[in-house]
């Protein structure tokens, strides 16, 4: 097991939640941690707001690794919602 | 020669406490007696340095190995301004091993960075027209396979002054600023049905993967490029249009609902300058406007369509009228007129229930809102239609239709901020 920090930088979301497999990551103030397992898991985010919002959300172990990085999701024209994933390793 | 040890103990001790007694003692000798005394007196002054030095120096190592056990496998030079020499005498030598490292603060900077985030954050800003303290909180966690996120905020500001020297004291010792205003907000925002795509085990479900194959992408060679952008994209470019609703399906159930909720309250210090009516004379008074209200929210399900309605109670202040006055004259003097608000400050209450509805027609955005103030009895009903676009391609302009039962109807043009249901 190795503890991944992540850390979720919004602009203009009204709200926004991450989840790593089915399990969900309780972020204050955009961070959060999860005690993970070696090998592959997948990343989910959902976000809420207007168009144009977006998100940007890394994971970076404790030696300073990062192993996830999602740059500026944001949520497509005439939508409210959006979602989406990236599978990462530990 | 023989000397009585009894006498000479009392000239070492003597010597110890006041070199005064220990001279005055010496007077009925010899010279050479003298010279034989002061050799004894200073080899017994060497031996007790010597045993000094000798407990001092246990004793800071006994400190040093009680503090830090494991000191031979964490060495650490410390920077020279943190070395610090203890010296048992004015006239002792300085052992070496005298000097210690103040462990404490090492102990600090070896600690690691804690993982846990704080509770809130601090943040401060300024516009074009005041400076601001942002003390705000944000949370977002999941119950089963609903989202929820709360914002708890409080904010305190004040009107900048631009003629100072480029900062606002929004509180001093004397008290609150002019203009000082103190805001508290709280929201929640809950959605439903969220589904997921990925499972545990570090793989994607069954149908997603069907879907990423649909759009082209190698699920087996590249699972990665299964992101939901580039399945839509590979889907839109196939023609399976119908299958992008597959798609939104996996992140979300046909009926999720999205619902918020929240409260606010305000409170403010305004002094207000003005001449008293009749007499006019200077005078200031200092009132507290303050507001609280509480508003709901919800999007049904497949819309992208907003209801809201908001209940808000406000106490507010205004100065009264700024004219010119003169004082009756009995004609033996000249008159000396003022200029400004004459008479206090006039408190306006409301009590405001407005309505609102957002959407989106033919790619428009527009909005209809209805306010009505039980009490001063007064109803206005707000409509801007979002036409016009920025450079980004976002609605930011277009017309606004009003009606108030005091002003009747009311036709503007208007630019501003980015039309969105939120």
């Amino acid at each position: 097991m190795r503890t991944v920090a992540f850390t979720v930088d919004k602009t203009g979301l009204k709200a926004y939640w991450l989840t790593i497999g089915k399990k969900d990551v309780k972020l204050v103030n955009g961070k959060g941690t999860m005690d993970l397992e070696t090998g592959p898991h997948i990343a989910v985010w959902y976000m809420q707001g207007n168009a144009g919002a977006k998100l940007s959300i890394s994971g970076t172990l404790k030696d300073g690794t990062e192993v996830l990085s999602v740059k500026d999701s944001k949520i497509p024209g005439g939508r409210s919602k959006w979602a989406d994933v990236k599978p990462f390793s530990v | 020669m023989k000397i009585p040890y009894l006498l000479i103990i009392t000239l070492v001790i003597a010597s110890i406490i006041g070199h005064p007694v220990a001279h005055a003692a010496q007077a009925g000798f010899t010279a050479e007696q003298r010279a034989e005394i002061d050799r004894m007196i200073s080899d017994a002054l060497a031996k007790q340095r010597a045993q000094v030095r000798a407990e001092v120096v246990a004793e800071m190592h006994a400190a040093q190995e009680k503090k830090e056990p494991a000191a031979t496998s964490r060495v650490q030079e410390p920077p020279a301004n943190l070395l610090r020499t203890e010296s048992p005498g004015a006239n002792a030598q300085t052992p070496q091993n005298a000097q210690f490292t103040p462990v404490g603060l090492n102990s600090v900077l070896d600690r690691e960075v804690s993982e846990s985030p704080s509770n809130f954050q601090i943040s401060g800003g300024t516009d074009d027209t005041s400076a601001s303290i942002r003390l705000a909180s944000e949370k977002s966690y999941m119950e089963g396979s609903t989202g929820i996120f709360s914002t708890t905020a409080w904010t305190m500001s004040a009107p900048l002054d631009k003629g100072g020297q480029g900062y606002t004291n929004i509180a001093t010792l004397d008290g609150l600023s002019n203009g000082f205003r103190l805001a508290f907000n709280y929201s929640k925002f809950i959605t439903t049905e969220f589904r997921n795509p990925a499972q545990d085990d570090g793989t994607f479900t069954p149908a997603y993967l069907a879907l990423c194959g649909d759009a082209g992408i190698d699920t087996k060679k590249s699972p990665e490029k299964c992101t939901r952008g580039a399945i839509q994209q590979g889907l839109e470019n196939a023609g399976l249009h119908n299958r992008i609703r597959d798609l939104d399906a996996q992140f979300e159930g046909p009926r999720a609902w999205r619902w918020s909720y929240g409260y606010k309250a305000s409170v403010g210090r305004d002094s207000f300058d003005y001449f008293v009516p009749t007499a006019l004379t200077k005078a200031t008074a200092i009132r507290e406007p303050w507001g609280v209200g509480t508003f709901v929210s919800f999007v049904p399900p497949g819309h992208e369509s907003l209801f809201s309605a908001s209940l808000e109670f406000q106490r507010s202040y205004k100065a009264a009228k700024s004219k010119v006055n003169c004082p009756a004259s009995d004609g033996s003097a000249a008159v000396e007129c003022v200029n400004g608000s004459i008479g206090g400050p006039q408190n306006k209450d409301k009590h405001l229930v407005a309505l609102e509805y957002r959407s989106v027609m033919l790619d428009k955005g527009y909005s209809v809102r209805l306010t009505h103030d039980f009490r001063n009895d007064e109803t206005g009903v707000d409509v801007p239609i979002y036409l016009v676009q920025d450079s980004a391609g976002k609605l930011n302009g277009g017309l606004r239709l009003g009606w108030t039962n005091t002003d009747k109807f009311t036709f503007g043009v208007f630019v501003g901020s980015a039309f969105g249901i939120y």
